[in-house]
Parts: C-alpha cells; structure tokens; sequence
C-alpha cells in the first residue's frame, strides 16, 4: 500500500469518526424534542376523550362519543382508543385494536365526575411519524458527512503528495541507481524540512561510497596481474612440464610461488619413480597374461578331453550294465532249457520203457489172437459136422413127415414130432450158418488184428529207437545248456567287476574334471587380473610419460 | 389147416425154381449117393433144369399107382400145408402152349411162386419128344407171366 493512500485512510477515518459521533448527538437531541411534542398532542386528545367519556358513562349514552369515532378514524396517529368501566371491563372501542400494531406508546387515565371515577380510558399513539422525520434527519447528515469527509481527504492526500511523497520518491529513484551501480547518482531537491536534510545527507554517503569503490579496483588490478603470472606457470606444470618455476616475491603472492615451486619438485622425483615403477609392472602383467591365458587354454582343452573320457566311459558302464543284463537273462534261459532238458530226457527214458512194454504186450496180443483164429478154424469144422448131422436129422424128419403122412390118421401124432424135429434141424443148420458167419468176420478181425500188430510191433521198435536218440540228443543239450550257462555267470560276474570298475573311473574324471573346471575358473580369473594389471599399467606408463621430468 | 380142403405139399428146389409135389407120391427122400431101384429122370429133359453142382443134392422117390420114378432136386425145403385156396390153375395160354399136364397148378409161398408137379405124368414119359431147350424156353415165359399173376 502506498504512503499517500495509507495518509488519507488515516485522515478519513479520523473525519468519519467526528462526524457519526456528531450525528449521533443530533439525532439524539431531535428524537427527544419530537417525542415531547407528540405526548403533548396525544394528552390533549386524552384529556379531551376522558371528559367526553364521562359524560357518555354518566348518562349511559355511548353516542357521546361518536364524534370521537369519526376524528380518530382520521387521524392516523391514533392506533386506538378504548373506553372501561368500574371494572375494567370493555365499554366501546372508539377505534379498535388493529391487527398488527405499529410501533407505539400507551396513555391512559381515570374518567371522574363530580370525583367519583366512573371507569377509565387508554389510547395507543403511533410513533411513525417520529421515526420517519428522524430517519429522513439522519439520512441528510450521513449525506453531507459523506460529502464533507471526499472532499476533505482529497485536499488532504494532494497536500500530502506535494509536500512528501514526490521528494521521497526521487530519494528512492536515486537510491534504486546507485545500488544498481550507478556511482554518480546524486539527489537534487531545493526542500529546507527533514526531507531536504535526508537528501543532504544521501548524497555525501554517495561520495563517500565512489571514492572507496575507486580504491579497490587498483587493488584488484594489481592483484589480477599478480595471479595471472603464477596462472601461466600453473597451467604449464598441469599440463605436465614439471621443469617450470614461478617468479618469487616477498608479498604473499611470492611465497606462493616459493611453495608451489616445493610442491612441482616434489611431484618432478614421484613422477620420475611411477614411471620407472610403471614399466616394470607392465613387463610383468604382460608376462602373467600371457601365462594364464595359454594354462586356460590348456584348462578348457584337459576339461574337454575328461568330458569326453567321462562321456565314454558311461556309455561303456551302461553297455557293460546291458551286457550283464543279457548274461543274466541267458544264464535264466539256459537253467530253464536245463530243466525242460532234464524234464524231456526223463519223459524219452519213460516213453522208451513204455513203448518196450507196449511191444511186449503186443506180442501177446499177436500170439492169442494166432492161437482165436486157430480156434475158430476148429470151431469152423465143428460146424461143419453139425452142419450135416443137422441136414441128416432134417432127411429123417422129412422121411418121416411123409411116413406120417402115408399114415393117414394114425400118423398125425408122429407127423406133429416130425415136424418138431424138422423145425429144429432147420434152426440148428441157420445157427451154423450163423455161427459161420461170425466165425468169418472173426477170422477177418483176426488177420487185420495180427497184421496191425505186427506194424504196431514195428513202429513201436522204431519209437524206442527214436526215443533213444532223442534222449542223447537232449543229454548232449543238457550238457550245451550247462556250458552256456557257466559262460553266461562268468560273463555277467566279468561286465559286473566291470561295471564297477568304470563306474569309478567315472566318479574319478568327475571329480578331475571338477578340479579341471576350478583351476580353469581360477585361471580365468588370474588371466582377467593380469589383464587388467596390464591394461592399468599401460594407462599409467601414457599417463605418466605426459609428465616431462627432464 | 383147412379141413380136407388142403394138401399136403413137400417143397424142394432144383435149377432155382421152386417146385411142389404132393406128399403121397413122395415114397421117401434119399441120399445123392444111394443106389436107385427105380427109372431116373433127367430133370433137364423133363423140367428144362440141371441141378447145381454145388449143392449136396437129395433124391425124390416118387410113386403112383404102380409107376415110380426117381428125381434128383438141388435141395428138399419142407413138408408144407397149402389150402386149396391157396392154388390156382395155369392160365388158358401157357396150359395151350404146354403139351401134357406135368405142371397141374401154381401156388405162392411166401414171395416166391411154387409150379405142383403131376408125378403120373412125369412117370409116363420117359421119352419125351420135348425139346429140351423149347421146354426151357417155356418154363421162363411161364415164370414171367405168373409172376404178374395174382394169386387169390
């Protein structure tokens, strides 16, 4: 906020406080006086409307009080006007009770004749009228208050900025110029008050200000010289001449010269021992490296070749694991073809006993049914004779049929025998046919029954001949078998001690190869130090050999 | 057997025909081997058949009236009782075509057909004029057609 705009709040403040105060007064003073004149008026109508009322009680005639009526209606300062009895009852409201009651005050008094109160009469008297003169009163001061506080202030506020605010500001312009650097900034103001003399006083602070200013650029100048010469022998010596020397004085730029041509010699002797040091370093990282990197290659070529040995050697282990596998499984097949071996020789040993047996048997078989046909041939001619011993017996029985016959009836008896007789010569000589006929198919059966074992006889001989030259096939087999499988148990016990042995040979190259890979890992590492070594060597030598000692 | 209406008939085989005779011309049967005291037919002449050489063979020895006769027959069957129901006479052609009555009736035993023969008739012709094969040629024409005849 401005000087001059903070002057006139101040001053408008100040007015506006004397000017409310004296309103204040004014308005006190008047509501006074108009409120005196308004309860003069309001009694009179009073006094008139008791005396009036009095009259209307004593006579009991309320039309006394009409006129009353007709006046109060118009007047509009009467809010209302009541009349009561003794009692204090209600009479008649001259002008009733409006529905809301404007600001107000109330007036009452006893009505009396000849000293006797008859009742009493109140009346409510507006203050309106008051309140609106006071108001319009009190707009009319605030008014002219107003105006009269403007007009003041602005009087104020240019009186102010004439006489204060145009030298202040050509202080601070001045000011402003002179911190911007500006030396020869000076204030001009023709003014004899305290403002004159704090313009006065400025201006010798500025010369005071210029002339030590002055001072100290000579200073500086020389200094800059000063430094510029040490400067050029510093950058030298930076850039690596260590043979430089600063010029020495006896001010404090001369003994730093003197201590920085100390400090260079010094560098001069380190710098010379690093590059010494530094050649030697190089030499032996290269040397290192080149070691490390031919035991890695080295390494890397053992660890493949274990790799490869190891891979072998696994393949070997599995195939001898294989082999033992299938040794085991032939040593299996061979005891099984053993016992099926054992088991056929035995049932050939048999089967040649049962065949002896059966050809035996046979034989028997042959020699009875020789001796059944020879039988039946005996048994052929027996039948033979029956035969005709029946045909004889049939001869006599027909002879004596026909005897019988010639008999007439004497002969019957005998005829019925003859026939009897006849009958059974008949039945006798078709049983010998029979009988012949069997005895045939007997003779038949027999021949084909000597014949069949005879060819039984031979085959049987020719079995047991074959029986026998199964079971020395199968004795040979069986010893076969057994060989086979001492060769198969000595096999899978050889892949066995076999298996094993790779086995630890395996974890053997596992193990070098172990060691293989750490030794490499440890020359990588060697190898990746010497490198770097080397590499830091080199950067030290170039570094160095940046330095001229000499 | 029916009363007085039947016959007996002794039945016998010779040249595979089956042949009857009535049992009181049969005097009695004999021995292939036995000596004969009577005239000997010969059945192919007489009957158009030879008996087998196979068979062991009997002799008939055969009577009426005074007359005799021996007949050699391959095989004696039986002594049968035949009604006369049971017999026929030859059919009016073949009794024509033969010259004399040595077969008198026909008869059936059981399928086979069984010629009677009449023994005066082979007694009395001792000397057939017969051709021995005309005879033969009959006796088949015979066994033809009876065997398409019914016998009641």
């Amino acid at each position: 906020m401005r000087l001059r705009t903070k002057f006139s709040l101040v001053v408008a403040g100040a007015v506006a406080l004397i000017m409310v105060t004296l309103a204040v007064a004014a308005h006190t003073l008047e509501r006074r006086h108009l409120e005196r004149l308004l309860r003069e008026r309001a009694t009179v109508q009073l006094n008139l409307l008791a005396q009036t009322s009095g009259s209307a009680l004593y006579n009991k005639d309320m039309t006394f009080l009409a006129p009353y009526q007709i006046q109060f209606d118009r007047d509009e300062d009467v809010v209302f006007a009541t009349v009561r009895d003794k009692a204090g009852q209600v009479v008649v409201e001259v002008k009733p009770h409006p529905q809301t009651l404007p600001l107000h005050f109330l007036l009452e008094q006893p009505v009396q004749v000849g000293g006797e109160t008859l009742g009493s009469v109140s009346l409510g008297f507006s203050r309106a009228k008051v309140e609106q003169a006071l108001q319009q009163g009190t707009r009319f001061i605030l008014l002219g208050a107003a105006g009269g506080v403007g007009l003041l202030v602005a009087l104020v506020a240019l009186v102010f900025t004439k006489v204060a605010v145009v030298p202040l500001n050509q202080i601070a312009a001045t000011t402003q110029r002179l911190a911007a650097g500006d030396l020869s900034a000076r204030v001009t103001l023709a003014l004899r008050d305290e403002i004159g003399a704090l313009g006065g006083h400025f201006n010798a602070m500025a010369e005071q200000l210029q002339a030590m200013v002055e001072r100290e650029r000579q200073v500086k100048t020389t200094l800059e010289q000063q430094v510029s010469n040490l400067l050029q022998v510093v950058l030298a010596a930076s850039t690596g001449r260590l043979t430089v020397e600063a010029p020495v004085g006896q001010d404090e730029m001369g003994r730093l010269a003197a201590a920085f041509n100390q400090m260079v010699a010094s560098l001069r002797t380190l710098v010379g021992e690093v590059q010494r040091a530094g050649l030697q370093v190089s030499s032996a990282s290269a040397e290192i490296l080149a070691a490390s990197e031919q035991h890695a290659s080295g390494s890397a070529q053992q660890a493949a070749a274990v790799g490869e040995v190891t891979a072998t050697l696994e393949e070997l282990s599995g195939t001898a694991a294989q082999i033992a596998e299938n040794a085991r499984a032939v040593e299996g097949v061979a005891a099984e073809t053993a016992h099926s071996a054992q088991a056929g020789a035995a049932a050939v040993e048999e089967a040649i006993r049962a065949m002896e047996g059966i050809r035996a048997r046979v034989e028997e078989i042959a020699k009875k049914t020789l001796a059944l046909g020879e039988r039946s041939q005996q048994i052929g001619e027996v039948l033979t004779l029956i035969k005709e011993i029946a045909g004889e017996i049939h001869l006599l029985a027909l002879n004596a049929a026909i005897e019988s016959a010639a008999a007439g009836e004497h002969g019957k008896r005998f005829a019925v025998v003859a026939a009897e007789v006849r009958r059974l010569a008949e039945r006798t000589r078709a049983s010998t046919e029979e009988i012949r006929g069997i005895i045939g198919e007997i003779q038949t059966a027999t021949n084909s029954s000597v014949l069949a074992t005879e060819q039984g006889m031979k085959e049987a001989e020719d079995v047991a001949v074959r029986a026998g030259r199964a079971g020395d096939a199968l004795d040979e087999i069986l010893g076969k078998v057994d060989r086979t499988a001492q060769a198969a148990k000595q096999i899978s016990v050889a892949t066995q001690q076999q298996r094993t042995a790779s086995d630890q040979i395996v974890a053997s190259m596992r193990e070098l190869a172990d060691v293989i890979k750490q030794t490499a890992a440890g020359m990588k590492q060697s190898s990746m130090a010497a490198g770097e070594l080397n590499q830091l060597a080199v950067e030290l030598k170039a570094r160095v050999s940046a330095f001229q000692v000499t | 057997m029916n009363d007085g209406a039947s016959l007996e008939i002794l039945c016998f085989r010779l040249g595979g025909i089956l042949w009857g005779i009535e049992a009181d011309q049969v005097e009695r049967i004999a021995r292939s081997a036995e000596a004969s005291d009577a005239p000997l037919l010969d059945p192919a002449r007489v009957l158009g058949v030879a008996p087998s050489e196979f068979t062991s063979g009997r002799r008939l020895f055969l009577r009426t009236g005074s007359a005799r006769v021996v007949l050699p027959v391959d095989e004696v069957l039986d002594l049968v009782s035949l009604s006369a129901n049971n017999l026929a006479a030859l059919p009016p052609l073949i009794a024509g075509a033969l010259p004399d009555h040595r077969i008198w009736a026909v008869g059936k035993m059981g399928d086979e057909i069984l010629l009677l023969l009449d023994v005066a008739t082979l007694a009395g012709m001792k000397q057939s004029s017969m051709a021995a094969g005309e005879l033969n040629r009959l006796v088949v024409e015979l066994k033809a057609r009876v065997s398409a005849f019914q016998v009641t």
